[in-house]
């Protein structure tokens, strides 16, 4: 009888041993391969958060397996992103200040004094690259699943309009520890507004004197300085992620309304 | 009115198929779904089907959110994001460059003068990407999957757009030393490197209209010619409007060819009341 145990065991995979134990279960039992209960706690979870966040509709026409090979979770890659960023950049909210006299310093403290601020400085940047590399590849995925389509333009037009935003928010962002890589980068980026044709000081048909022209706007004067941190730092903190909050919210709302993520019916 | 609100609830309309325990569960997620009797003839691999998908998805978004979680702590852990010396207006450093994702234009300054590269090629891309459902004719293939075939010149046209895209921002990133001179990869970035003094020369006036005129008929000419029923398609409008920001696209690669063949500084310079144009 004994014997007879061992021998079916032996014939079990370890996949198949794995399996059976409470740990493979509690970890993926209902949540991917499972038998489908709908009443379990996992699963109302799930449906909480669809919920809650109004994304997939029920006729969602893309099986669990396949969403994986279809969107490649870019776009809610990109949300999850996005709060991530607010959340670590709330924290360093708390103890930087957009003053050309206290930004470095504060930026120091980060690394050697605030609990954990290397940690959160870092996730905070290191996100910042991902979602504008995440958001450009969810770009991409639109394109070749023609998701761009009718009735799906205004959603397109909308996401082109986060994709500037987002990009817009790093590049703002950089400037803010104030060292000499954010400096020139942010003189080099600023030096292109300078340029335009007609409204830029030294673009072609200038008709605005430097200091007074649209780039000057953004910059703040003629040169980058402590009216630019600030104006960067107003645009990083509140404006853009407003903005993009906003839109997501209209982004969202729009994929319902043409019923939910396109894909093979 | 009457009509509109017609067509949008028929889009709204889902039928979902479930049996009657999993309706008794859902009906109050999505208020606007009836139940209608019969779905339970379904098979029970269909049933699962429709109901599995959700709960699926939301699972696999989830994992991901959690694996990105990880990748992000450990990458933070072990990498601290860079912090130079404070900034100093006074002292501009060798390799000035712009944040990465902006690369890519500033690459484009090396070939162009900055109100093109900086204003004016952004600009185009910009509006290019919002007209973009527009432009395309094809309003009802390849939605929903995959599909090169369905599309070939969308496709092409797009893609080749987003790879030059990340091209010049690869090479302006890993492939560019001090004073944005060329390095490859296996030159030391820290010895200073001297751009060789080489004579870059103009095409004449002349030989630079007329390279444009040319350039963009050959534009207009040639897909018409080559690809069949591809004006018929797209219509006067649209035609002109994509083939001319394909023409303007192509350029770039077309100015960067010239200038490591033939060392061209401008194709076409002109001066109108006092102000250079360099093209
Ligand atoms: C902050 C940036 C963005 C966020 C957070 C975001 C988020 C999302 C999410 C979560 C979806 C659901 C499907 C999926 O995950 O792929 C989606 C779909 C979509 N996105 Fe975005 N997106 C962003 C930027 C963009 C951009 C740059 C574009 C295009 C230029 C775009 C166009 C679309 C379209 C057309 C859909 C519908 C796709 C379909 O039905 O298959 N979005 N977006």
């Amino acid at each position: 009888m004994e014997e007879k145990k061992e021998k079916e065991q032996k014939g079990k995979s370890i996949k198949d041993l794995a399996k059976g134990t409470q740990v493979w279960k509690a970890i993926f039992g209902d949540l991917l391969f499972g038998e489908f209960k709908p009443f379990s706690p996992i699963n109302s979870l799930m449906r909480g958060i669809a919920k809650i966040m109004q994304l997939h509709p029920y006729n969602m026409s893309v099986g669990g397996k396949r969403i994986i090979m279809y969107t490649f979770c870019l776009g809610g890659l990109s949300v999850f992103f996005f709060a991530l960023l607010t959340c670590t950049g709330a924290f360093l909210m708390i103890y930087y200040n957009p003053d050309v006299n206290k930004a470095y310093a504060n930026v120091e403290d980060f690394r050697y004094i605030v609990p954990f601020g290397v940690l959160i400085r870092n996730m905070h940047r290191w996100t910042a690259h991902l979602m504008v590399m995440f958001v450009s590849l969810h770009m991409l995925r639109v394109f070749l699943t023609g998701a761009y389509k009718p009735p799906r333009e205004l959603n397109w037009i909308v996401g082109v309009i986060l994709l500037v935003f987002t990009m817009l928010s790093s590049f703002t962002g950089y400037l803010l520890p104030w060292d000499q890589l954010a400096y020139w980068g942010v003189t080099i980026g600023c030096s292109m507004g300078e340029n335009a044709p007609l409204l830029g000081a030294k673009g072609p048909f200038a008709l605005l004197e430097s200091g007074k022209d649209v780039n000057s706007i953004l910059v703040g004067g003629a040169a980058v300085g402590q009216p630019t941190l600030l104006r960067f730092y107003l645009l990083h903190a509140i404006a853009l992620p407003l903005g993009i909050a906003g839109l997501m919210g209209f982004h969202f709302w729009r994929i319902r309304r043409a019923g939910g993520v396109s894909g093979p019916l | 009115m009457a009509e509109e609100q017609d067509e949008t609830k028929d889009k709204d309309e889902v039928i979902v198929r479930m049996s009657k325990e999993e309706w008794e569960y859902v009906k109050d997620l999505h208020v606007s779904v009836d139940y209608k009797e019969g779905f339970e003839t379904l098979t029970p691999k269909q049933q699962d089907y429709t109901v599995r998908h959700l709960r699926d998805s939301v699972g696999i978004e989830f994992i991901a959110g959690l694996l990105f979680t990880f990748i992000i702590m450990v990458w933070s852990l072990y990498m601290d994001a860079p912090l130079k010396e404070l900034a100093n207006p006074s002292d501009t450093p060798l390799d000035e460059r712009a944040p990465w994702y902006f690369i890519g234009l500033q690459e484009l300054l090396i070939y162009f003068d900055p109100w093109l590269a900086g204003v004016v090629i952004p600009s185009i891309l910009f509006v290019g990407l919002i007209a973009l459902p527009f432009i395309d004719p094809n309003k009802e293939s390849g939605i929903g999957r995959y599909s090169f075939r369905a599309r070939p010149i969308a496709v092409s046209a797009f893609c080749f757009g987003y790879a030059m895209w990340y091209i010049l921002i690869v090479v302006g990133q890993f492939f560019r030393g001090p004073g944005r001179v060329f390095y490859w990869p296996w030159e030391d970035k820290t010895v200073v490197k001297d751009a060789l003094p080489v004579e870059m020369v103009n095409f004449h006036i002349a030989g630079g209209f007329a390279f444009f005129i040319l350039y963009f008929s050959a534009c207009v000419i040639a897909p018409r010619l080559i690809f069949k029923g591809f004006y018929k398609t797209l219509g006067t409008t649209r035609y002109y409007i994509f083939v001319s920001l394909m023409a303007i696209m192509l350029l770039v690669p077309i100015k960067i060819f010239l200038r490591y063949i033939f060392d061209v500084k401008y194709i076409l310079s002109l001066e109108i009341f006092n102000t250079a144009l360099n093209f």
